[in-house]
């Protein structure tokens, strides 16, 4: 598909969104690229400064560089939430159309299994795995991931069931195609921007359950920049030096806030 | 516009009841009964799986806190807490204990509490009710907040109004709630000095957590109830309640709000879940002692039989929640009746 | 009654969609206006009404009982909708409110636009409901109503106002012979009762059934108008000829000539249910090559399942049918469907679907233009995307990918039921000749009876 068409059959409200999205993403792994050293170097001395030259953006309460802080944190919410993203648009595709090809056996089983997991709060979820691994990363990348796939799943089935009733789907199957043809040519193109929708909204929602699971400290542990993480260490120092605090914030915003953008309304 | 309101839901309830009473709505209403008894089994069950697992991490740990819950930390060595872990049949092999386990999380057997010692159900019962308040004041408030302005949106669509209303919505869409919480005690906290920070007591003390959590959960539902008027609005029913010759006050009046808020009171199940995942964060940011706030320590502490107390009550408060929107839907919607 | 003055409609930027019209309608007269797709009818409705779509604006002079319409505020004009002018829904069932009991839904007229109080407008709604026997019917919600009974409750909704100047927008649209007289006589019976009835409408068997005058339509501008039986029967304008023409009534009848092919299929005592309804039971018939067997009836009665059962999409419930030899090959036996806007996918050009097809079982590029050629297609339509090419255009690309398979038998589903009525003549007589040069055996389905008595050899009433 042309990229070029996509781009210029986006609004305006999705392009600034896709601007806006794409400046976190430079920042984060062009970020460390610009600047030498560690997000961990501490320096006690250097406290909560002001941006200057040798910090771009300040540092912290313990001294350490804020510029690198926040790429890195970053670099661990965009990481997992576009890993959990590509794994969750993978397997919730692909469950989601054989559910609605095969609507008496598989759809049964994944429909089932799919509702009871729904009777639990994603977020349950994640602290319960918590529980069991406290203070490691798997857990939240399960339960991110698991959500989502489930997620992706519910929505590919419905429409890919609405699509399987369609006229085009009967007149293709008479006239003798198999269902590879049917996927290539009518699922497919059908649901690709829906999908696209929800793979956006996906990363949006990933990228704020890991900052609320970091505020409540579960999952990462000092000293792993995380930007809910970072935002509760800092909130004492709020009064002295609110643009230590407000970088995470607003980096959080600006990220998701494109993503948000991006998807748009529905038409 | 509320009078009106409210001596229309009357009326509709009135009709509703005689509804209910058809046969087709009576093997709906048990249809839903009964998925959501299933699922409330699978919570307890899946809770129960993941926390017994949680426990073996302890291992012999488990026993040595027992222990200490139990004689004193300064009063017990290793072979108190051998005596312990053999007394708790410890020692068993993995399948029965697993069992076993399951079988106390379906009758809410959960023991007692690793860092207090006091029986789980009690603490549970204690911070419940506080969890409570705090998520059915954010569920009213939101919903006052949302459906006027939804409402107001949808009259003049692509105005200033609305269009200012979607930024603020997608604006607060982009914070994780706690942000939200932590600018507003900013705010109100600190410059303004006229609220408490944290912490319970008065109805002061409410304030700012529900504030909170309600414009999190309006933010949303805004949009649902202004698409729901929208769809409402051009629909061929309404249109044609216009051309019959009422105007469009009365035309909405009878036939707008019972419509358009079907769907957003289905929306309401799925925001029962930012509604559990919000008291969670929400009340470890103000202080608020419920049973979010709990969940959280103990995950901390490792006290396992809290963990596992709190996820399933809040498990199976959700799914309660989820049947009664479920039967509300039933009760406004006549349709849903005949097609369950 | 009604007095019309130079009426059109233009966009806001000036241009001209409908040219100056003016007209006059009488209290106890029928106007119907005919014409198809695209000529203008409804939005001059509209313009009447006051209720065009955004975007456009009407000019000109509307007087309603001596009163000057059109120089009153919209405030004003919507005020007479139900009072002055009464509007028939061109979809009942979902012009009512879902949620709410239909007795109701009349009452609220009764008691708001016309002004009764409330036992006053309950009284009146009862004598209504039990007017056209539906007293049964007063607490039930419109999705307990069958089509007809909704069709009944909307119509006194919007007669409870009082108005005695009635606009109808395609009253009939898909609707099959029975229910279409019921409502043709419904709104004469209104023109007997010394109201005004404006109707629009491409069906001219309504416009013969409702008398008065008729005006004819052809892209914004009146060709034609007069009183019905002359334009109807003698009419001056070529293109009223064509439209009259184009009614199956019309059609000349081909002189058949003896199917001397032996059966490719024979059904013989089949039977099927459908939940608790019986669709049908003992059916026998026999198939052969170039003979087109027609089947007919109300909607719901198993037209579809019939023709799904054929294709070998459904199974019967007993009897058999039977084919001779062509087993083996499945994609022989084909179907069209109603829809031809969903046949082809949507996110590729027609020559893409095309080319899958061609592709896939190696067929030359000369038939397909050969095909078009017969359809009378212009080779470079196949370029477009589907949403780009006409209803009745889109038909004939369908039948021309059929064919490409060469098949033995087509299951057409009410294949111009969407289509205008010009349309609908171009596209039948299409698909009759290639089916009997072909020698392929055909089912049609459709609820116009005089089209199935025309094209068909054989019919089946279900």
């Amino acid at each position: 598909m042309n990229i070029r068409v996509f781009y210029s059959s986006l609004s305006f409200k999705q392009k600034f969104g896709v601007v806006l999205f794409t400046i976190p993403c430079l920042f984060t792994f062009l970020a460390p690229i610009l600047v030498s050293g560690s997000p961990h170097d501490q320096s006690l001395m250097n406290a909560l400064q002001a941006p200057s030259a040798q910090h771009w953006f300040g540092t912290d309460h313990l001294g350490r560089d804020m510029w690198l802080r926040l790429s890195s944190a970053l670099q661990v919410s965009l990481g997992i939430a576009l890993i959990s993203t590509l794994i969750a648009t993978a397997l919730g595709t692909f469950l989601g159309v054989l559910s609605a090809q095969y609507p008496k056996t598989a759809d049964k089983l994944l429909n089932l299994t799919a509702n009871l997991f729904l009777a639990v709060p994603g977020l349950l979820f994640i602290l319960l795995f918590a529980t069991i691994a406290p203070g490691q990363l798997w857990p939240l990348f399960l339960g991110v991931a698991l959500i989502a796939s489930i997620e992706m799943y519910r929505v590919v089935r419905a429409q890919s069931m609405i699509i399987a009733n369609k006229d085009a789907i009967f007149a293709s199957k008479l006239l003798g195609f198999n269902a590879w043809y049917l996927l290539r040519r009518h699922y497919f193109p059908e649901l690709r921007p829906i999908i696209l929708r929800l793979a956006a909204f996906t990363i949006a929602t990933t990228v704020l359950s890991v900052a609320s699971l970091g505020f409540i400290n579960v999952g990462v542990k000092p000293p792993r920049a995380e930007l809910g993480l970072m935002m509760i260490e800092l909130m004492p120092y709020y009064y002295e030096a609110p643009w230590v605090i407000l970088q995470p914030i607003v980096a959080l915003f600006i990220l998701v806030l494109g993503l948000n953008l991006m998807i748009g309304k529905k038409k | 516009m509320a009078a009106s309101f409210l001596l229309h839901s009357v009326l509709i309830l009135k009709s509703r009841i005689q509804v209910i009473m058809k046969k087709q709505t009576l093997k709906t209403l048990c249809n839903i009964l009964a998925w959501r008894s299933i699922q409330a089994l699978f919570v307890a069950l899946f809770v129960g799986v993941l926390c017994f697992f949680a426990a073996q991490g302890l291992g012999g740990n488990m026993a040595y806190r027992i222990a200490g819950g139990r004689y004193g930390i300064d009063l017990m060595d290793a072979s108190t807490a051998d005596l312990v872990a053999r007394e708790l049949g410890l020692d068993r092999s993995l399948w029965v204990r697993l069992i076993e386990w399951l079988g106390d999380s379906i009758t809410f057997n959960f023991g007692n509490s690793l860092v207090s010692g006091t029986p789980v159900i009690k603490e549970i019962w204690h911070t419940l009710g506080h969890s409570l308040t705090l998520a059915s004041s954010s569920i009213v408030l939101s919903i006052f907040i949302a459906v006027p302005l939804g409402v107001l949106a949808a009259k003049a669509p692509n105005s200033w109004f609305d269009k200012l209303l979607l930024l603020v919505s997608v604006s607060l869409k982009s914070v994780p709630n706690f942000v939200i919480g932590i600018l507003l005690v900013m705010l109100f906290a600190v410059q303004l000095k006229l609220l408490p920070a944290a912490g319970h007591g008065g109805f002061q003390y409410l304030i700012l957590p529900t504030l909170t959590l309600a414009l999190g959960l309006a933010a949303v539902s805004v949009q649902v109830v202004r698409e729901s008027t929208l769809t409402v609005r051009n629909s061929t029913y309404f249109l044609f309640s216009r051309i019959k010759g009422l105007p469009d006050a009365q035309s909405f009046t009878r036939h707008g709000w019972r419509n358009l808020l079907v769907p957003v009171v289905a929306f309401l199940g799925i925001q029962f879940i930012t509604i559990v995942e919000g008291v969670v964060i929400i009340e470890t940011l103000f202080a608020w002692p419920g049973i979010g706030h709990s969940l959280v320590h103990a995950i901390f502490a490792r006290d396992v039989p809290i963990v596992q107390g709190a996820a399933v009550a809040m498990g199976l408060i959700f799914v309660a929640m989820n049947a009664l929107v479920d039967i509300a839907v039933l009760l406004l919607d006549p349709r849903k009746g005949e097609h369950s | 009654m009604l007095n019309v003055k130079n009426l059109s409609v233009k966009t806001r930027d000036g241009n001209v969609i409908v040219n100056p019209v003016s007209f006059k309608l009488i209290a106890g007269e029928a106007l119907t206006i005919v014409g198809e797709t695209g000529s203008g009818k409804t939005l001059l409705a509209q313009a009447i009404v006051n209720n065009l779509p955004d975007g456009l604006i009407a000019e000109g002079e509307i007087y309603l009982h001596g009163q000057a319409v059109h120089s009153l505020s919209t405030q004003e004009r919507n005020a007479l909708w139900g009072k002055t002018i009464c509007v028939l829904p061109q979809e009942p069932t979902r012009s009512l409110d879902p949620t709410m009991h239909a007795i109701r839904q009349v009452k609220e007229g009764y008691q708001i636009v016309k002004g009764l109080s409330a036992s006053e407008a309950k009284k009146q709604t009862l004598s209504d409901f039990e007017a056209v026997q539906l007293s049964h019917a007063t607490n039930k919600y419109p999705f307990e109503l069958s089509g007809g009974m909704a069709q009944r409750v909307a119509f006194l909704a919007s007669r409870s106002g009082g108005a005695t100047f009635t606009v109808a927008d395609e009253p009939t649209k898909g609707l099959d012979a029975n229910k279409r007289d019921d409502i043709a006589k419904q709104l004469r019976a209104l023109a007997d009762n010394n109201e005004g009835v404006f109707t629009i409408t491409h069906d001219i068997y309504v416009a013969h059934q409702l008398g008065g005058r008729v005006m004819i339509m052809r892209k914004g501008e009146v060709i034609e108008t007069g009183d019905y039986q002359q334009v109807l029967n003698k009419p001056l304008h070529v293109y009223t000829q064509t439209l009259i023409n184009a009614d199956p009534r019309r059609w000349k009848k081909k002189a058949s000539k003896d199917n001397l092919h032996s059966p490719i299929v024979t059904v013989k005592n089949v039977s099927k249910s459908r939940g608790d309804k019986q669709l049908f039971s003992d059916l026998s018939f026999s198939l052969r090559p170039g003979q087109i067997i027609g089947v007919s009836g109300d909607s719901g009665c198993g037209k579809s399942t019939l023709g799904d059962m054929l294709l070998g999409l459904l199974s019967s419930d007993s009897g058999s049918i039977e084919w001779s030899n062509q087993q083996s090959e499945k994609h022989k036996v084909q179907k069209l469907f109603q829809d031809p806007t969903d046949v082809f996918s949507a996110h590729v050009t027609i020559k893409a679907s095309f080319n899958d097809l061609m592709h896939k079982y190696s067929i030359s590029e000369d038939k397909l233009l050969g095909l078009l050629a017969e359809l009378e297609l212009d080779a470079q339509l196949i370029d477009r995307y589907p949403d780009q090419v006409s209803g009745g255009e889109l038909q004939r690309l369908a039948i021309a990918r059929v064919m490409l398979l060469e098949p033995t038998f087509i299951f057409s589903d009410e294949p111009t039921s969407r289509l205008d009525m010009l349309t609908q003549k171009t596209v039948i007589e299409a698909l009759v000749n290639i089916v009997k040069y072909k020698d392929v055996a055909m089912m049609v389905v459709s609820h116009d009876k005089p089209l199935l008595d025309n094209v068909c050899d054989e019919l089946i009433m279900l």
